[in-house]
């Protein structure tokens, strides 16, 4: 009896295990708000390992990333997938480790076809540098997860445009002098 | 004889702001290469990533789980 439970057990979690997971990585229209408890995103890590310091410290730092993105899926790929999809984009090869977000939100009233967005943390030359630009990566996806334009937001606020990102570009210059 | 030409100060302050637009046009360069937003050139990557999914090679991130491994 008890074998039996345990067997039945054992052959749920590995239908479990088995069951393919649907995945559609396509924005789509809303037509009311944006719900903040509903997934917005597909989070992908892509790290083939080049920038072995960066990637160290990037994979330390996951399961923080993934506590605060818990209402989103995070996939991280080995580093025989990463070069598997990075053969499909060989512009990027040497920009890993990579988060790519994938929106599943499309910006109303764009032509442009906006799918997402990503970090290149593999340009970084430092640990340290790329772990600041990951916690300011982290703080965006958290505080814009109900903006309805991302495209927009990720233009003003991480490519610091405008006169509000010229003086963050700007203290951000003297604190390295200093 | 000594004292510098009356021109100076605007040429110092011209070169000042052309080195800070300088600054910023390069510093605003490397922040659109790290973080960059996609479209639809990128769908061959999220037709390889469905694809890793959809065949169950590629799981779902939990906190507590080795990176890298399904």
């Amino acid at each position: 009896m008890h074998e039996e439970g345990h067997h039945a057990e054992t052959t749920s979690d590995l239908t479990l295990n088995e069951v393919p997971i649907e995945i559609d990585l396509r924005a789509r229209d809303i037509e009311d708000g944006v719900d903040p408890s509903r997934q917005r995103f597909h989070i992908f890590l892509i790290d083939t390992g080049w920038n072995t310091g960066v990637s160290k410290a990037v994979r330390s730092h996951l399961p923080l990333m993934a506590r605060f993105a818990k209402d989103d899926q995070l996939f991280v790929l080995s580093p025989e997938m990463s070069v598997e999809v990075l053969r499909q984009a060989p512009d990027l090869i040497g920009h890993d480790p990579i988060i790519l977000v994938y929106d599943l939100i499309k910006p109303p009233g764009k032509t442009r076809s906006y799918r997402g967005f990503h970090l290149n943390l593999g340009l970084m030359r430092h640990p340290e540098q790329a772990l600041a630009r990951f916690q300011e990566f982290v703080r965006f996806l958290t505080t814009h997860r109900t903006a309805l334009d991302l495209d927009l937001a990720v233009r003003r606020k991480l490519h610091s445009q405008g006169f509000q990102g010229m003086i963050k570009i700007l203290r951000e210059a003297s604190n390295e002098l200093l | 004889m000594n004292e510098e030409p009356p021109w100076m100060p605007a040429l110092l302050g011209a070169l000042a702001v052309m080195y800070v637009g300088y600054e910023l046009n390069r510093r605003r360069t490397r922040l659109r290469r790290i973080f960059s937003t996609f479209d639809r050139e990128e769908s061959v990557i999220a037709e390889t990533l469905e694809g890793l999914v959809v065949s169950g090679r590629l799981k779902p991130y939990f906190p507590g789980q080795p990176a890298g491994q399904a």
